[in-house]
């Protein structure tokens, strides 16, 4: 619902849909912060065993789970989880990926080679086929997940970071720090990464959704949140066997993730229009 | 079959479509009779398109695999020696025409009916019964549930061309249960000659109303229809060929997937629903099959290898702790049945014990409170002197209803201060019970005898008898008892005899009986099942 009056909304007005998708962010933002300032109840331990399956209500906004939970305590404890898995994803993402670029831009010769040819075959593996593969070695748990999510988000930092850092590198100020003898790193440092962070952190503003979204689709297929740990995904897979009678379960959780991957995405653009 | 009618919390449908529901399972099941709209032609052709429930298990020599899904299909493709009545539990005569016992319960004489054959032609004689048994005994490991039912097997005797005796050198009373099982199946000696890997891979023959026609693993399983099959099992309602020519069998293992096609009628029948599925079920005019099955109840099994384990009283504790009519009505919306004992209520040996199993969690906590935890931390997680949390830890893997029924358990056992970990995992299978580096595990085991008790609870078998390395002297003798009569009462006795040692020392926590759930798409008549749920596809029509 707020997916859709998101998207409609800013189909008319440009700039309402930012003010909307900044509200949405907000409001996650403080769910992940204080959830227990939102959350009326305990997303593990109430257990509402007069009504479970309940559907929404004025007690339970988004209904009750089959253990009889609260789903809206669990969406928003779930903030929590959801955030700061993707953080970290696109933390490790960006970090590795943009170290690598700049190595492969500034070093060239078979150094970029090694590096660009390594992220090519990357690139042609799908990212949440990568991130499965990973997690199965790595082992179940939202922090394993977002790792692999980070490891199989790499390449498109590494090759943002190097077309960057490219370009720099034809400047003509770089070549007045060069010949004026500056060492490599103190370049790298003070005249690269300045220059190149633009792109790469409007990058890192769309992946933030696409990784969320990946970590909360890896959570579905049960690599994820070790249960009782509310997280978007998993909740959305415990869902799934009632969805012919209780639609609240996958329903809320799903739309929770949609609206957050939208907002996300909806920032990262106007960042981009800005960049 | 019985009818239970149960409150449903939250089904809301229209009375009147659950009551002509109801109505369509009570035909369908408990009288196995044809369809009320009339006998059906005896041919009609054509294909019937089966789903079932899972992935494929990949392996469809009966000897060899336990699982349900190739029993079902064994319950095709052949027969077995004898039938078990649903209701009764009674053991019927099928390619047995009779069989006589000696008093000490180690012989066992089979007179065989005349005229079957297999699918390849060959009869099947006294001979080839003789065959089967030797090859069971023979494949030994691979056979591990089958050859737990020839213990102490010394071999099978052919007497004349429809008589063989089979000799034991102890009492072994299940064996005449056994021989309705159909890991018992008997094979044609073709069959038997081949390596159990292809075996495995589809190329079975057997007596039964239909052939393997074709197999793709994991995608689907073709049947087809014998023209001279005329030796129906006792409780079959079709006594000639099958009325479809094919059966199409395929795998879905997404449980929403199998309900919506059986209830669109994008399948005939759908083989093992989850309980969750099937208030829609009811709803649609599709018919459903109501199997209580008759195996052990559903338990949480304490790990005696390990070291917390150790402390009876804490192994005592965790079945006070746990709350199982809560567990039946909330993870499984009432469909399944509170456990009541070690036994399910249709298994022949199934005592009453629901004393034994009340929900009572501050006996647990007094019980807890004399154990080496008896401190009670901030977070309510009892500690020991050292401040060790009381911590079990249980692997599983699939998510779904497991997952949920573990959380609810989680939260019961934490009333009393006990700390249930959930560890998912995508596979189980590189361990055995006895170097399982976890505490707690689940189990099931179906069979419609008590003696299920002696291969799941007995120190007899490595890979499937919780006590081994950890033998109960009296356990093990009651069990043996078991064995030394064919009376119901006696062998009733010794199965309470166990069931009350195995409550009483904690070696078990029984959660709840299965309920197998199958449904039949509306317009197709003749679903009915045996005792363990397994449906007869010759019986079906449109």
């Amino acid at each position: 619902m707020i997916a859709r009056a998101l998207g409609s909304a800013g189909a008319a007005l440009r700039q309402p849909g930012a003010v909307a998708a900044a509200l949405v962010l907000a409001v996650l933002v403080g769910w992940a912060l204080a959830p227990t300032a939102f959350a009326p109840l305990d997303p593990v331990h109430d257990l509402d065993a007069a009504a479970p399956l309940a559907p929404p209500s004025a007690a339970h906004w988004f209904g009750t789970d089959v253990l009889g939970r609260d789903v809206f305590s669990r969406v928003v404890h779930g903030a929590r989880v959801s955030l700061l898995a993707g953080l970290v994803a696109v933390a490790i993402s960006l970090t590795i990926g943009t170290a690598l670029g700049i190595v492969a831009a500034y070093a060239g010769r078979w150094t970029d080679t090694a590096i660009s040819r390594s992220v090519d075959v990357l690139v042609a593996i799908p990212g949440l086929l990568l991130s499965m593969a990973l997690v199965s070695i790595l082992g179940f748990g939202v922090d394993r997940v977002a790792i692999a999510v980070g490891l199989a988000g790499i390449p498109g930092f590494v090759r943002i970071a190097r077309a960057e850092t490219i370009r720099i590198l034809s400047l003509p100020y770089f070549d007045a720090a060069r010949t004026s003898g500056t060492r490599p790193l103190r370049i790298l440092a003070s005249h690269v990464l300045p220059n190149a962070t633009g792109p790469v952190v409007v990058l890192a503003g769309l992946e933030l959704g696409g990784a969320i979204l990946a970590v909360a689709g890896l959570s579905f297929l049960g690599f994820g949140a070790v249960p009782p740990l509310p997280e978007w995904g998993s909740m959305v897979n415990e869902g799934r066997l009632h969805i012919a009678t209780a639609w609240w379960l996958t329903f809320f959780p799903g739309a929770v993730v949609a609206a957050t991957v939208l907002a996300l995405n909806r920032l990262s653009r106007n960042a981009r229009r800005r960049a | 079959m019985r009818t239970t009618s149960r409150p449903h919390p939250i089904r809301r449908i229209a009375a009147v479509a659950a009551a002509a529901a109801l109505l369509l399972t009570g035909c369908g099941a408990a009288q196995g009779q044809p369809g009320a709209s009339g006998e059906p032609e005896a041919v009609q052709g054509g294909t019937l398109r089966v789903g079932f429930g899972g992935a494929d298990v990949a392996n469809y020599d009966p000897h060899q695999r336990p699982q349900l899904f190739p029993r079902t299909v064994t319950r095709q493709i052949a027969d077995t020696l004898t039938e078990q009545d649903p209701e009764t539990g009674e053991i019927l005569p099928w390619l047995a025409e009779s069989w006589e016992i000696s008093d000490d319960t180690t012989e066992f004489t089979f007179h065989l009916r005349e005229g079957v054959t297999f699918s390849d032609g060959t009869p099947l004689d006294a001979e080839a019964v003789a065959a089967n048994f030797d090859r069971i005994v023979e494949i030994g490991p691979l056979a591990f549930i089958a050859g737990s039912y020839f213990r102490g097997y010394v071999g099978a005797e052919v007497l004349d061309e429809r008589t063989v005796r089979v000799e034991f050198d102890a009492p072994n009373a299940q064996f005449l249960q056994a021989t309705a099982t159909q890991s018992l199946a008997i094979l044609a000696q073709a069959t038997l000659e081949l390596d159990p890997e292809r075996v495995a891979a589809g190329e079975v023959i057997g007596s039964g109303p239909f052939t393997i026609e074709s197999y793709e693993p994991e995608q689907r399983l073709v049947l087809a229809a014998r023209e001279d099959y005329a030796w129906p099992s006792p409780i079959a309602e079709n006594q000639g060929r099958a009325h479809y020519d094919t059966v199409e069998i395929s795998f879905l293992p997404d449980a929403t997937t199998l309900a919506g096609s059986v209830q669109s009628g994008q399948l005939d029948f759908a083989y093992i629903l989850d309980a969750s599925t099937t208030s829609t079920i009811e709803a649609s005019g599709a018919t459903l099959l109501r199997t209580p099955m008759p195996a052990i109840s559903i338990p949480l099994v304490p790990l005696l290898h390990r070291e917390v384990f150790q402390d009876e009283d804490l192994r005592r504790a965790l079945s006070l702790a746990t709350d199982r009519q809560a567990i039946v009505d909330t993870v499984f919306q009432g469909a399944y049945v509170p456990a009541t004992g070690v036994l399910t209520t249709t298994n022949p040996g199934y005592v009453d014990l629901s004393e034994e199993l009340q929900h009572d969690p501050e006996a647990a906590a007094a019980l807890l409170d004399g154990t080496a935890w008896s401190t009670v931390g901030d977070d309510g997680i009892r500690t020991d002197d050292a401040g060790e949390p009381l911590a079990i830890t249980i692997q599983y893997t699939g998510g779904g209803t497991t997952e949920t029924l573990l959380q609810l358990v989680q939260q019961q056992w934490r009333q009393v201060g006990i700390d249930l970990r959930l560890e998912p995992v995508a596979d189980l299978s590189e361990f055995t019970i006895h170097d399982y580096p976890f505490d707690i595990t689940t189990w099931s085991q179906t069979r419609a005898d008590p003696d299920v008790l002696r291969i799941v609870y007995s120190s007899f078998y490595e890979n499937q008898s919780f006590l081994f390395g950890h033998a109960d002297a009296e356990v093990d003798e009651a069990l043996g008892r078991l064995q030394t009569t064919v009376d119901p009462a006696e062998r009733l006795e010794a199965s309470e005899t166990v069931q009350r040692l195995l409550l009483e020392r904690g070696y078990t926590v029984p959660l709840y009986d299965l309920v197998q759930f199958s449904a039949a798409a509306p317009g197709i008549q003749g679903a009915h099942a045996d005792i363990e749920g397994k449906p007869f596809f010759a019986d079906l029509h449109g």
